[in-house]
């Protein structure tokens, strides 16, 4: 729904120019700074170590060797830890959106006792660290052999108070009548969310899901305390053991800049489905 | 369209519960020791070398096909110390995760854990064999004491003065033998190479000022294994503080605190001309940065009166108390510290293929005759040159961690902060005198007698 | 926290009709269902028993012992905790009013028709996307005191700076990498609430003879009060959180200078092992959180949004 602001204003000359230079400046600055330390992050994975450390700054290496790239993957078993991350974070996004958006339906239009406790509770829930759960969490997850497995893993995060927040918020929007009406012609409360409500939901429920995965895909300290066995790491705890496996700075940069790349061009696919949903999340019609 | 949106509903479903069962099914804990002759460990690696140690508990499996071996490990991140690893390590013991052999820093840990009852005395399990083990390891100072043997050293790494020859060479001087000779080094240093550190050293960091207190004949305790006194206000200890402070308020010192990669990097790019610390680090900036000459020296004393001690740390294996199969465990801690695992371990027997670099990241073996075969390699020479300097242990106890960072905190400081030595030494001596005073208390058994 | 503007108020009193009593329909409840499960199981027992730790001295290998409140007497009085704690409200204080402030002014600027805006929008996301491990990471190799950024400026000619090895300039970093990493999230947020400003209310601005500049300040901005309580409220609770920057580049240190409560909690609990005064920091962080809610809702309230 994105409006073009039209500028009518028909005042042009010189004071118009110096403003939009002054825009475009600004924009250039801001993007440069986003953008620099990534490109640090692949130049210094070309460098030498001495090129990197040296007191002369290199914008660019003198010789771009691409073998660390080839030798990370010798050194470090990424494709495990890639697939590790893909198969948590994906599982993670599909039944955390599910869940939530389930939930987020109910809080929205349909009443059951308790209903505003439930969800100041949950809400309230957002403001524990989560630190502070892990070790109760660790304690029970290992009494019921779920160390170093998959399901261990992904346990805690199949559901996201603040997914439920978001769907809510959203299903909030939908007239309730298409609810009745479907009643009256004898459709079942679960069909209706799924066949009625849920489809409607598409933009916010992608970026619900791309928020999931996302957020499963970034974790650290969860996965390296509850699945430290080799082949169970995701790519985040690979990365924090990288300096045992690649003892120049070189690959190491060269095991990070592949890990940003999956999720950079899954970012580029899904662009924009990602930013119009965060858009109709934040801001009601 | 909604049909549509539905279908895909259900396959998602789908594929979500399949998901979720590979899930429940994918991954194995827990330890099934079957009767008879198969048996199962659990190897937690709680410091580094994560791909050497994976390599060897392979190997070890292939030489005895019965055992099966389950790797663990757990880091901090690059940069810190292996605090965080060692208390994920405690932190599973404490939550009766199998564990049956760790791999664990060696001046802090064994004590630790021993006095929390989390390891298994060694010496319980076979003690011929074990006192046998220990004659051929060096750094043996933290693992025996109150008649049990609580570890067996695995790796040995010896602190050094650490300098780039290249420069030294350049400036016209030698590695400094007293503190007098650092200043005239420093000061030649400066002249040749003004943005440069003549020496660079670990701000946050206990060990490594320790050799420079024993230089100038101080001391930190009223002995060195289960003190019952902390002493912290003898002259030498005041001399080697103040004099560190001095090169810190003339800025000859650096002012942020070193981690292991800034050491490579700060004396790659030539930031540091020397720097205390690990004696192993010349072999790692040879890989990094072939160009310069990185020796090791001794480091200097306060005069040539003293005549000075190291330090010493590394690692060490212990077999935790939640082990379900103690001998084996201590069979394969044997085979581990035997000249026979060190030679692979190191490369000197090369069948396990390591990758040049990834040996070089290690502290040196502790193993006698491992680390003698490797002083003939020129690569490793000058991370074995401190290997002969008799080392001290210090403060040996249970409260060693807790003083450390007492300590550790003091130093930053007094270096940072440019506060008042005695001062600072005095207060901190209350403090860990007080440590002390709780330990015997809680550990009565462990100071009797002594 | 809270929703936005704009309840259907007609909507709600016909919601009210057609929402069913309790037992009418109860095949709704498996809706609801595993959430509730998932959120019984993994949230509040831990949660519970984590609360339930607080009022006890319990470590290592030792019989959690009954203290009654004494680990709450004990933070009190604790520098340390007192240190972690005013970090973190710093830390909140300016990542809030930059996170509140600057993607606003990015989002008016890409409003505008220029050339490039989708270039300078996926930039912008670019960090966004990223883990704050990777993100920490690639700063920490940049701003070490002889990394790139030092090496540039000694280049320029201009002297290099302690960065980490200085507690105010070490905060300055973790506070400049919390800001820098969701710009553009909160950018996009504030720019659809831009572009849902009802045309007609600019250009009624404008037939005033109202220059764009002033439009903006006097038309657009005032309309996104309901987006800027929400922007402020999750900006609140991630800021208060802070954990994984800290600890990564700077473990807390120089001297504690970049402690903070979590990371604070994550020390006591995981390394100290004193679980109990390690949940007790937890549970204060939560009433502090909550104290914060309501004092957010209140200014909004009362800036009448």
């Amino acid at each position: 729904m994105a409006q073009q602001i039209v500028d009518i204003h028909t005042r042009r000359g010189p004071a118009l120019i110096v403003t939009r230079a002054v825009m475009y400046v600004i924009l250039l600055i801001a993007g440069l700074l986003a953008v620099l330390p990534f490109y640090w992050m692949v130049a210094g994975s070309l460098m030498t170590p001495a090129e990197i450390y040296s007191q002369i700054p290199h914008l660019w290496p003198a010789h771009p060797d691409f073998s660390s790239y080839l030798r990370i993957f010798q050194l470090v078993p990424m494709g495990q830890y890639f697939f590790n991350s893909l198969l948590t974070s994906t599982i993670t996004m599909v039944v955390a959106t599910l869940v939530s958006s389930a939930a987020g339906y109910t809080f929205a239009q349909l009443k059951f006792v308790g209903m505003r406790f439930w969800f100041v509770l949950i809400l309230a829930t957002l403001m524990v660290p989560y630190q502070s759960r892990v070790i109760p969490l660790f304690v029970m997850f290992n009494n019921y052999g779920l160390f170093n497995s998959y399901l261990g893993i992904v346990l805690p995060g199949l559901a996201s108070a603040f997914g439920l927040f978001m769907m809510t918020q959203f299903f909030r929007t939908v007239p309730p009548e298409l609810r009745e009406a479907a009643l009256m012609d004898g459709a079942s409360e679960i069909g209706i969310f799924f066949r009625i409500y849920l489809p409607l939901a598409r933009p916010a429920v992608a970026t619900l899901a791309l928020l999931m995965f996302l957020q499963s895909w970034d974790q650290l300290l969860w996965p390296l305390i509850i699945a430290p066995r080799p082949d169970m790491r995701t790519l985040q705890v690979g990365l924090a053991f990288i300096s045992q496996y690649a003892p120049t700075l070189n690959y190491q940069m060269a095991a990070i800049v592949i890990s940003v790349i999956p999720v950079v061009i899954a970012f580029f696919l899904a662009q924009r489905q990602f930013v119009e949903g965060i858009a109709a999340g934040a801001v009601k019609q | 369209m909604s049909s549509r949106s539905r279908s895909a509903r259900t396959l998602l479903c789908g594929l979500a519960l399949v998901a979720v069962a590979v899930a429940a099914c994918g991954g194995s804990t827990g330890s099934s020791a079957t009767s008879g002759q198969k048996v199962k460990l659990v190897f937690f690696n709680a410091r580094a070398a994560d791909p050497i140690e994976q390599a060897l508990a392979k190997e070890y499996m292939r030489l005895h096909p019965n055992v099966t071996i389950e790797y663990l490990a757990t880091t901090a991140m690059p940069g810190p110390s292996d605090t965080d690893a060692i208390a994920n390590l405690i932190f599973n013991i404490q939550a009766k995760t199998v564990v049956d052999v760790a791999k664990v820093e060696v001046s802090r840990t064994p004590l630790d854990l021993m006095a929390s009852k989390s390891i298994l005395d060694l010496a319980k399990i076979n003690g011929d064999a074990v006192n046998n083990q220990l004659k051929s390891l060096l750094n043996t100072n933290y693992v025996s004491f109150d008649k049990g043997v609580w570890a067996l050293p695995y790796e040995y790494d010896p602190f050094g003065y650490v300098y780039n020859n290249s420069m030294f060479k350049e400036a016209g001087v030698s590695p400094p033998k007293t503190w007098a000779d650092m200043t005239n080094v420093n000061k030649a240093l400066q002249q040749k190479f003004p943005s440069t550190w003549s020496i660079c050293h670990p701000l946050n960091n206990l060990s490594k000022i320790q050799p420079y207190v024993w230089g100038a004949g101080g001391t930190y305790w009223d002995r060195d294994v289960l003190p019952t006194r902390a002493d912290f206000q003898n002259p030498g200890i005041v001399a080697a503080y103040q004099f560190a402070q001095t090169w810190a308020q003339n800025n000859w010192l650096n002012t942020s605190d070193i981690n292991t990669t800034t050491s490579i990097q700060w004396m790659v790019s030539r930031k540091c001309a020397a720097m205390d610390f690990s004696a192993i680090l010349a072999a790692t900036l040879k890989i990094n940065d072939p160009s310069q000459d990185w020796r090791v020296a001794q480091f200097p004393v306060k005069d040539a009166s003293t005549k000075g001690a190291n330090f010493a740390g590394g690692s060490a294996l212990v077999i935790p108390s939640t082990s379900k199969n103690p001998k084996a465990a201590l069979d394969f801690i044997m085979w581990l510290t035997s000249k026979e695992g060190q030679d692979l371990k190191y490369a000197v027997n090369p069948s396990l293929g390591l990758a040049r670099t990834d040996v070089f990241s290690e502290a040196v073996p502790a193993n006698k005759d491992t680390n003698k075969q490797l002083s003939g390699n020129a690569d490793w020479k000058q991370a074995l040159a401190t290997s002969g300097v008799p080392t001290r242990a210090s403060g040996v106890s249970p409260i060693y961690s807790t003083a450390y960072q007492q300590l550790a905190d003091m130093q930053q400081r007094i270096l940072l902060k440019k506060t008042n030595v005695s001062q600072e030494l005095a207060t901190t001596q209350q403090s860990v005198q007080q440590l002390i005073d709780q330990s015997k208390q809680k550990n009565p058994e462990l100071y009797q007698g002594k | 926290m809270s929703a936005t503007a704009v309840e259907a108020r007609p909507a709600a009193s016909r919601l009210e009709r057609v929402r069913p009593a309790l037992g009418r329909s109860w095949p709704a409840y498996l809706l609801l269902l595993p959430f509730l499960v998932h959120f019984l199981l993994v949230v509040v027992y831990p949660f519970l028993y984590s609360i339930y730790l607080s009022f006890f001295d319990a470590g290592l290998n030792q019989d959690p012992t009954f203290i009654g409140l004494q680990n709450y007497a004990r933070l009190a009085g604790d520098p340390d905790f007192r240190g972690a704690l005013l970090n973190t409200i710093d830390y909140t204080v300016v990542v809030v009013l930059a996170e509140t402030t600057i993607p606003l002014g990015l989002a008016i600027l890409l409003n505008e028709p220029l050339r490039g805006r989708t270039a300078a929008r996926i930039a912008l996301f670019l960090p966004v996307i990223t883990s704050y491990v990777v993100v920490a990471l690639i700063w920490s190799i940049m701003f070490n005191a002889q990394g790139v950024v030092n090496t540039g400026l000694q280049g320029l000619h201009l002297p290099g700076q302690p960065f980490f090895a200085d507690g105010k300039q070490a905060m300055g970093i973790v506070m400049a990498l919390g800001i820098w990493k969701d710009l553009g999230y909160y950018m996009i947020i504030y720019l659809a609430a831009l572009q849902a400003v009802p045309r007609e209310l600019v250009e009624a601005a404008a037939i005033d003879g109202a220059s764009r500049a002033r439009s903006i300040w006097h038309v657009t901005i005032p309309n996104l009060r309901p987006v800027t309580y929400f922007v402020a409220s999750i900006a609140t609770i991630n800021a208060m959180q802070v954990f994984t920057q800290a600890y990564v580049m700077t473990q807390g240190g120089p001297l504690n200078a970049t402690m903070t409560v979590v990371l604070l909690l994550y020390r006591t609990a995981f390394v100290n092992l004193q679980f109990g005064y390690g949940a007790a920091i937890g549970v204060v962080l939560l009433l502090l959180l909550v104290a914060l809610s309501f004092l957010n809702k209140k200014i909004s309230d009362w800036m009448g949004g």
